[in-house]
């Protein structure tokens, strides 16, 4: 751990203490938007300036005046100093320089990058002309790194270059949007649909209006190739004659897959289901995302060389030792987690006619297997997330005339998605907030209701969330002929424990380092089954993190933090997005709305609700991003 | 709409942006990357603007004007950036203008004059530069380029060609031809540029100096773009456009803004020709008349009427070609009449 050294950071000057340290690496200095953070008495501030300056320049993308040009001329200014010419007047020069540039450039890499050296020139002046007049100067530049991040990228957990594809898309250039998007995630069309988007709870953009519609403008880039009939040519590295298995050909595993293909591997998925997909495919509703949408995106991973062996699972019809006995050399598992959790309520495990727990219900539909759904014309769901909804807003869908949810809380603190809570409303879904269900009412082993409590809020409880608790005697029934629990899933344990060298924890879910490797050598896993209940883009990332640990494993033996990696540690700490940030710019561009099917006549049947932005729709809202990339340069220890 | 530029109480359509506001309004706002025809993108800086109640400023052109707002155009801090930004194009930019085609037009060379910009830094000694063009009917110095992009969007916003595109960063940005094969030399590129990056590449340096414009009707075919013909010592040496006039709005195809030679050129006919033994000579009026219509009896009444056709030309005036169509239908008997602007 380093002991900082001196720091400046938003305004805010700290001395001696402080320590920015990741992995095994400790930071020794790092230069951003904010200011500079320096750990190590060795760092050179005029040569940490220099490598920075260079950065911008590397990172300017040379479209407006002041950064193309501006920065330029610091740089300049700056290779002087470093060779001994000019002195503090200069420092006064590059100032100034900064000041204008950071001004009137277009976006955040010429607004927030060049204040840097105002923040150090007026706090560190002292230093630098020290530095400046230092003759006997060192080379270090080999020391230092930089990068490119954004508010929206560092939120995103694969870190899509979002200012990127988004301005490609302003730019009309949607294909090249969509190759950027690939360069990271095998799925556009399907994170383009149901990612719960969380850069866009990121979004600068939103400080002054509204976010940017980013899950959206995807979905769209996706939906223009698909429009076009056309496919992108993924360039794969030459065969490396070495067989890798992927286990389950959801989120996690498809995409490990596509990177495994991609570097060379020869990569088969085993996969228990009849169909690929995952969660995405059973248990994410057709009206949220059109099977064909997904399947056309795992037929693009197949085209790299992926085989898919259906209809057969690990456990039932193979085990691990089977796959190393095949000549597999590493295996990856993403066997998500598909078993619920019970509410703990009374009728549960009787085996009523009418009782289904969520998933099952989801991936019955999924799989067009509507012979096994209990049949009725009232439904109630319980539950607040997005299975919760997903189950209710499918019941419609499937002939029940009459679907309610219940969920203990108020609305406010529903887990799911907002905008899917009001489609859920307008599709008319019965709410019982505050609502706590006490008791499965049968008759005949048919169920006949659900008995529920009223609840009101409390004190707020660890997740700061306020607590319901029971009005006593508010017991009521809610009729209904199917009941469904959606209150989450959890980890296969049954089956999980056969896996001879593979250890799980307590909450059912596998145990893996920080190299995604499980207890057993050389078997990986990622995504739900080592999360729990997460979401897509985190399995995703996961899945590409694998496929390059895999090959770095299978290549050199050895596992190790990729840079990528370090870096995302100390760069989250910076506080890439701050919602307290004040842009001084007016607003008031809201983002473009989608259109919907209307509610009363999609609720029939699997059309997809939302519709897709056209073309024009598309280049307008992608240009409302304001690009806030931001440069960071570094060096450890 | 209501709102306050620079102090004045103006009305503007609701869902404009500043610059079309203050445009609308009379306020001269510089630009450089704008073209009203092209998306704004904002990338030159140089028409930012000062909102009230907001410290940074922002760029006209892509920011919308809402009711109430107030905004400066030309405080002493505009203007000082303005002319710290001219000051960065001018590192790199030749400014020699005396060698320029478009000197006296140009948007740049007038801005750094109003604002008495100078480069920040003494520049290293320019070296002028020439480089293959997707077209051979323009050259392009990459020198005198200030990648205002103006160019690179037209040709994808207008022409839909997607010919051009800036690579490189930083410093190192240019425009560049990314796919020349997809050029129709339509020159939609060489009426964006704003300096004298893109120019006609028959004309030595200079040429247009002095030109008179001669605003008149492309004569090739049926569209009837709008143009000007620059002409000078009775000579058309070049066609610039307008994109405030005509149907066309400023664009035009390979043959009107590059096809003028044959205004001028000595191999058009001025007397009509007889073909005697094999060789073309010179004949009078009545004797050529003469002769045509002999040999069009002759042909019909061996051949009959719908052996001739007659094909008539966009050059020709209207009532021209009224005429030739009602010869050829009531005197000759055919319908085989066609027009070159119909190809
Ligand atoms: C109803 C529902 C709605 C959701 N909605 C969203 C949403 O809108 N947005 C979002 O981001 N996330 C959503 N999620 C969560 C998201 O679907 C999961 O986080 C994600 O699919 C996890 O991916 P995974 O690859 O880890 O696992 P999974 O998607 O569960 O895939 C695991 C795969 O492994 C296979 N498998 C399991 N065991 C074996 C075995 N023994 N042998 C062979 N194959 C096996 C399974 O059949 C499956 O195909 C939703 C989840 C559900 C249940
Ligand atoms: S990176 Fe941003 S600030 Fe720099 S040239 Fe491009 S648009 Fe301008
Ligand atoms: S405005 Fe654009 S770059 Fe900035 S956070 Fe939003 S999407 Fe990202
Ligand atoms: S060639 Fe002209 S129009 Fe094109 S980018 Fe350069 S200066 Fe702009």
């Amino acid at each position: 751990m380093g002991e900082a050294v001196y720091c400046y950071w938003n305004n805010k000057r700290v001395e001696g203490e402080g320590q920015l340290s990741y992995s095994d690496r400790e930071v020794a200095a790092v230069a951003g938007w904010g200011g500079i953070k320096v750990f190590d008495p060795e760092i050179d501030l005029l040569e940490l300036c220099h490598e920075y300056a260079k950065a911008i320049q590397r990172y300017s993308c040379g479209q407006c005046m002041p950064c193309r040009a501006g920065t330029s001329v610091i740089l300049e200014l700056f290779d002087k100093l470093m060779a001994g010419e000019g002195g503090p007047d200069t420092l006064d020069t590059i100032k100034n320089l900064s000041e204008t540039i950071s001004k009137t450039s277009m976006c955040q890499i010429g607004q927030s990058s060049p204040p840097v050296f105002i923040h150090i020139i007026e706090h560190f002046r002292e230093r630098l002309i020290k530095s400046i007049q230092d003759k006997k100067r060192k080379d270090n530049s080999g020391k230092f790194s930089s990068i490119l991040t954004a508010p929206c990228m560092q939120a995103c957990p694969i870190h899509l270059n979002i200012p990127k594809y988004v301005e490609e898309i302003k730019y009309g250039r949607f294909e090249k949007s969509l190759e950027v998007i690939r360069e990271r995630l095998p799925l556009p069309g399907v994170l383009g649909r149901v990612c719960v988007r969380p850069c866009e709870f990121n979004c600068r953009r939103g400080l002054i209006d509204e976010p940017v519609q980013i899950k959206h403008l995807k979905r769209f880039v996706a939906d223009f190739e698909v429009e076009r009939g056309k496919r992108q040519d993924t360039a794969c590295a030459p065969a490396k004659g070495i067989k890798v298995a992927v286990i389950g050909a959801g989120p996690a595993g498809l995409t490990c897959a596509k990177f495994l293909a991609q570097a060379g591997y020869e990569t088969t998925i085993f996969e228990m289901l009849p169909e690929s997909g995952g969660m995405a495919a059973v248990g994410i509703p057709d009206y949220r995302l059109p099977r064909e949408i997904l399947r056309r995106e795992v037929e693009d991973i197949q085209r790299l060389g992926v085989r898919i062996v259906y209809n057969t699972s690990l456990g039932a019809h193979f085990t691990l030792d089977d796959l190393e006995g095949q000549g597999f050399k590493a295996v990856f598992m993403g066997l998500g987690c598909h078993c619920h959790k019970s509410m703990g309520i009374e009728g549960e495990d009787k085996g009523y006619y009418g009782f289904v727990p969520g998933v099952y219900f989801l991936r019955n539909v999924n799989l067009g297997l509507l012979d096994e759904i209990p049949k009725g014309r009232k439904i109630a769901v319980v539950g607040g997330g997005n299975v919760a909804i997903d189950c209710v807003r499918t019941a419609s869908r499937v002939g029940f005339d009459e679907a309610h949810l219940v969920y203990r809380r108020s609305r406010k603190e529903m887990p799911a998605d907002a905008v899917e809570i009001n489609d859920a409303e307008a599709e008319g879904v019965q709410y019982h907030f505050l609502t706590a269900p006490k008791r499965i009412v049968a008759e005949n082993n048919k169920v006949v209701g659900l008995e529920c409590l009223r609840m009101e809020l409390g004190e707020p409880d660890a997740s700061g969330r306020r607590r319901p608790v029971e009005v006593p005697g508010s017991e009521f029934i809610i009729a209904a002929d199917v009941v469904v629990a959606a209150i989450g899933q959890e980890g296969d344990s049954g089956c999980f424990c056969n896996l001879p060298g593979v250890e799980i924890n307590k909450r059912g879910t596998f145990i893996v380092n920080e190299h995604f490797m499980t207890t057993r050598a050389g078997v990986f896993s990622g995504g739900d089954c080592v999360t729990g209940p997460d979401v897509l883009i985190r399995a995703c990332a996961h899945g590409r993190l694998s496929a390059m640990k895999i090959d770095k494993y299978l290549t050199s033996g050895k596992l190790e933090s990729f840079e990528e990696e370090n870096i995302e540690g100390f760069v989250k700490e910076l506080n890439v997005y701050d919602p307290a940030e004040d842009l001084q710019i007016p607003g008031g561009v809201k983002r473009l709305p989608i259109k919907h099917e209307p509610p009363l006549e999609r609720k029939k049947d699997f059309r997809e609700a939302e519709k897709g932005y056209t073309a024009q729709e598309a280049i307008s809202e992608a240009s409302r991003c304001l690009r806030c990339y931001r440069v960071v340069t570094y060096a450890y220890k | 709409m209501q709102m306050i530029i620079d102090g004045k109480t103006v009305i503007a359509e609701e869902g404009k942006t500043i610059l079309e506001a203050a445009r609308s309004n009379r306020v001269f706002i510089p630009t450089l990357c704008y073209l009203e025809k092209l998306l704004p993108i904002g990338s030159c800086r140089l028409c930012i603007v000062e909102i009230q109640g907001h410290e940074n400023p922002v760029t006209a052109c892509t920011t919308k004007a809402f009711d109430g707002m107030v905004i400066e155009t030309n405080t002493p801090r505009l203007r000082e950036m303005r002319k710290q930004t001219l000051g960065f194009i001018l590192q790199t930019h030749p400014m020699d203008c005396k060698l320029c085609d478009v000197a006296g037009r140009c948007q740049l060379e007038n801005l750094v004059k109003e604002y008495g910009a100078e480069p920040p830094m003494p520049k290293r000694a320019h070296k002028a530069e020439e480089r293959p063009y997707s077209t051979p009917a323009i050259r392009y110095r990459p020198d005198r380029c200030i990648a205002c992009s103006r160019c690179i969007r037209s040709c994808r916003e207008v022409v839909g060609r997607s010919v051009l595109d800036l690579s490189g960063n930083g410093i190192g940005a240019k425009m560049d031809i990314v796919a020349p094969e997809r050029c129709i030399s339509c020159g939609e590129c060489l009426s964006a540029c704003p300096v004298g990056a893109l120019t006609h590449a028959n004309l030595p340096d200079g040429v247009s100096e002095g030109a008179k414009k001669v605003a008149t009707v492309c004569a090739y075919c049926g569209v009837g773009c709008s143009f000007e013909l620059n002409v000078k010592d009775n000579k058309a040496i070049k066609v610039t456009t307008n994109d405030y006039v005509g149907a066309n709005k400023g664009s035009l195809c390979v043959k009107g803004r590059f096809g003028y030679g044959y205004v001028n050129s000595p191999e058009r006919l001025t007397v009509p020709m007889i073909k005697k033994q094999g060789v073309l000579k010179e004949a009078g009026w009545e004797e050529a008349i003469d002769y045509v219509a002999s040999r069009l009896a002759e042909i019909k009444g061996k051949h009959g009427a719908d052996s001739i056709a007659g094909l008539t030309s966009a050059k020709c005036t209207n009532e021209d070609n009224y005429v030739f169509q009602k010869f050829m239908r009531a005197v000759i008997g055919t319908n085989n009449i066609d027009h070159c602007a119909r190809l």
